[in-house]
């Protein structure tokens, strides 16, 4: 299968489960909201290493927000119920609570459920406020610039972590630029975050290590420094490879974001040297959820 | 809809008790069998049949859950009690306790209703287009507290006790308001679109008393326990502004976006973090002190 000349390899990409949960935090202007939620998703590329995934999944308009202010909408993503709950608490705590004139909602319904306010509360000393609106609890908690509002729990469910797509260029300029072509496009998929730097990861990991402390290693198959000393997959001609990493509320909102990332990386890639498109495939290892590109793209 | 009108003979009794007729309980039935449903008349035991008239507008379409009283209901009391789903009317006013242990619903009242109005509210919304008598939303006398959830919205005016012990949910007095309003308050919100006599929060806990009248707040019904009214940024009122804006007068949501809030915490006598929030015009000082006002 070719998009724009550009391969399409006959694999799979790999993902696995994870449990996730939205996020609404608004603020006197979109300034301070878009601060507090870069802030909040910030060193969560990775449940390997930072307990969390988390992006900011799109701005909503003033009428959309549960205050009429300005809001970012952000998706946190985690292992389990108790590590999301964790994260959550602690990320408001240090990015949101701090950020003048910021206030969360929860982004979700479900029965599930994941404290917010309720642990968050204990920070006005005595001093907080509940307030039960339309049978939803929020927490009015003083702070120096008035009070931080912070609805009493959000909501969490099942998600897919995870879902990827490799980029194979002939130069790190192409792959960069059929990378951030995917990237604007994915941005306007709802339900999905992409959890790295921009989008995109260069250190593409397999599962395992030859060091038993270690979980997860270099993909020295798609390293092209490497490709004299290990059984590469990187095609002739191939210079760098970047991986395109999807986190999304169901499998179905993976497979669209991914499906349109490929589509926009192959249109604008294919001239610069964009020669193929592949998934991370970890025979099966990394995980249940298994997003075939051909079937994908048809 | 199943509709009830009192009998001839409903002079002949000082009291009736109504409560547990509900929409949900007589949906179900036909109109014989809600006849027979038992009600107490004076302390005694009667058919319901013996008292009212009951009757739906149209046999062949499934009975909607609703329930209409026409006529007269001042000695009726508890209507609506333990109301849990449906849409309970009455054309005419209503007797004590109106909607006593209600958990869900809406109840609406084109008329005057007597003492403790939704005191024992749980949940739904109950709307009186004339006058509340004394403790609506309040604890009744022996009671610990008042109101417990639910929306309670007065169109006229509401004599003394509102609101007081009241545990949670929203009353929104569009009417005057007597003297003891939120005394002793544990939580919920009081908004007030009318005058309201002295004294004001007495005792209060936590909880809300939002005054949008024009007049805002006279110095003398704010307690010496209340600190003065201080501008501040309350980022909730939105929230709260958005639930029951339609509720409120149409001028008063207007008006109030173009003015900041000052708000007062009470009863500081007995460690209270009660707090009353009125409305000031921009231009405006920063700060005002209740003692001060007239």
């Amino acid at each position: 299968m070719q998009i724009n000349g550009v391969e399409i390899e006959d694999t799979f990409a790999e993902a696995f489960p994870m449990t996730a949960t939205r996020l609404i935090i608004t603020a006197a202007d979109r300034f301070w909201a878009l601060r507090a939620a870069e802030s909040m998703t910030g060193f969560a590329t990775s449940v390997i290493g930072c307990g969390c995934e988390a992006g900011i999944e799109k701005e909503i308009p003033p009428r959309e927000t549960p205050d009429n202010r300005p809001g970012i909408s952000v998706l946190i993503f985690s292992v389990s119920g108790s590590q999301l709950e964790k994260q959550v608490v602690r990320r408001v705590g240090q990015c949101v609570l701090t950020c003048p004139s910021t206030s969360v909602f929860a982004g979700m319904e479900g029965e599930k459920k994941v404290a917010l306010g309720s642990q968050l509360r204990y920070f006005g000393d005595g001093f907080q406020l509940s307030k039960v609106i339309d049978g939803r609890r929020y927490w009015r908690v003083p702070v120096m610039d008035g009070e931080f509002v912070c609805e009493e729990s959000t909501a969490r469910c099942s998600a897919v972590g995870g879902g990827n797509f490799l980029v194979l260029s002939e130069s790190l300029h192409g792959a960069l630029k059929a990378c951030e072509s995917a990237m604007d496009a994915m941005k306007q998929i709802p339900n999905v975050i992409m959890p790295f730097p921009g989008g995109v990861a260069r250190s593409g990991s397999k599962v395992g290590s030859k060091y038993k402390a270690l979980t997860a290693s270099t993909n020295d198959a798609f390293c092209p420094t490497l490709r004299p000393v290990t059984q590469s997959l990187l095609p002739d001609g191939v210079g760098a490879a970047l991986e395109v990493v999807i986190d999304g509320l169901t499998e179905k909102d993976v497979a669209r974001a991914m499906r349109v990332g490929i589509h926009a990386a192959c249109e604008v890639g294919s001239r610069h040297g964009l020669r193929a498109i592949t998934g991370g495939n970890y025979g099966g290892k990394l995980g249940p959820f298994h997003f075939h590109l051909h079937e994908l793209l048809k | 809809m199943t509709i009830l009108r009192p009998k001839s003979q409903a002079l002949q009794y000082t009291r009736m008790h109504l409560g547990g007729i509900t929409p949900t309980r007589v949906s179900p039935l036909t109109t014989e069998e809600i006849a027979l449903l038992e009600i107490r008349v004076d302390e005694q035991p009667q058919r319901l049949g013996d008292w009212w008239d009951v009757s739906r507008p149209s046999s062949a379409a499934p009975p909607a859950d609703s329930l209409h009283f026409v006529g007269d209901c001042s000695r009726c009391d508890a209507i609506g009690g333990g109301m849990q789903s449906g849409t309970l009317e009455v054309t005419g006013s209503v007797g004590d306790e109106l909607a006593k242990e209600m958990r869900g619903g809406t109840l609406l009242v084109h008329g005057h209703a007597g003492r403790f109005a939704a005191a024992q509210l749980i949940g739904g919304r109950v709307e009186i287009l004339g006058n509340a008598g004394e403790y609506a939303a309040g604890a009744a006398p022996g009671q610990s507290r008042g109101m417990r959830g639910g929306l309670l919205i007065v169109h006229g005016a509401c004599d003394r006790w509102l609101a007081t012990r009241m545990r949670r949910g929203t009353v929104i007095a569009r009417g005057p308001v007597a003297a003891g309003c939120a005394a002793r308050m544990l939580a919920g919100t009081v908004v007030l679109a009318d005058t309201v006599e002295a004294p004001l929060g007495c005792g209060m806990r936590r909880g809300t008393i939002i005054i949008t009248s024009q007049n805002r707040i006279d110095a003398a019904q704010l307690l010496p326990g209340f600190t003065s009214g201080e501008q501040c940024e309350l980022s909730y009122l939105p929230l709260l502004w958005n639930s029951i804006a339609k509720y409120l007068p149409e001028q008063t949501l207007a008006k109030l976006g173009d003015e900041r809030p000052l708000r007062s915490l009470g009863d500081r006598t007995l460690q209270g973090l009660g707090e009353c929030i009125w409305f000031q015009g921009p231009a405006h000082e920063n700060t005002i002190d209740p003692a001060n006002c007239s």
